[in-house]
């Protein structure tokens, strides 16, 4: 892809990410008013349940992709030293990377 | 006072005295909710975590999740997610030429503004 066509995708993938992410919250949030887990067995039955982690891990993976995005528009508008910029921009990126790894961990253990 | 580029235009960039147009003020909080609720994502793993590990860690989540401070972060969190989610929802909208207009973008603007705060306060009595 050209270096002009990568802000286009970086937008797209924001936008196509954001609507997954706002429709899913409303869900939880909704259920979580509505059917608050009782207790242990019934939030590990929950999460574990094979439609609910994959939709769970979609979503996490659309929300790590989501805030690399906007925390990569944050730091190159306002981070001006360079080394600075790309050395945050490596510890986020990273850090995100890691948090994939640990959701994906967790919600397929959830599944057993 | 303020500096000029090299072709002439100003730059005033003091944020102390900025006086940001509604709109313009909405969208710098939409970017410091984003960068809130990214921070949020290894201590919310980490809760999710402890609470599917057995029974004990379930409890521990609870009691984790219960003292005023937590409240005091959830409450914060909860602001920064609906601020987040109205404003992009605005965007999303003015995209597709939705509320573009001049007095209804700065209406939403405003309606983003406040649906927030008030909206993480009933969540936060409800959901505790």
């Amino acid at each position: 892809m050209s270096r002009t066509a990568t802000g286009f995708r970086a937008w797209m993938v924001q936008r196509a990410t954001a609507i997954y992410l706002g429709l899913f919250f409303v869900y939880l949030i909704a259920h979580w008013l509505v059917a608050p887990p009782a207790d242990y067995a019934a939030w590990h039955a929950w999460v574990g349940h094979p439609v609910m982690s994959t939709a769970l891990l979609i979503f996490v993976l659309a929300l790590l992709l989501h805030a690399w995005v906007g925390m990569r528009d944050i730091l190159i508008d306002y981070v001006q030293p360079t080394g600075l910029r790309v050395g945050l921009l490596a510890v986020v990126g990273l850090g995100l990377v890691a948090c994939a790894l640990w959701a994906t961990v967790v919600l397929l253990l959830a599944r057993q | 006072m303020f500096t000029l580029t090299r072709n002439g235009k100003p730059i005033y960039l003091n944020l102390l005295q900025i006086r940001l147009p509604v709109p313009g003020f909405m969208s710098i909080l939409h970017r410091v909710s984003g960068a809130m609720l990214t921070v949020a994502i290894p201590v919310a793993l980490y809760v999710l975590e402890l609470s599917l590990r057995g029974p004990e860690g379930y409890a521990q989540a609870h009691v984790l999740l219960d003292g005023w401070f937590a409240k005091l972060v959830l409450l914060g969190l909860l602001w920064a997610l609906l601020h987040h989610l109205f404003a992009g929802i605005r965007y999303l909208l003015l995209d597709i030429d939705v509320g573009i207009d001049k007095p209804a973008y700065r209406h939403s603007a405003w309606v983003v503004l406040l649906a927030a705060p008030v909206l993480a306060v009933l969540l936060l009595g409800v959901l505790s």
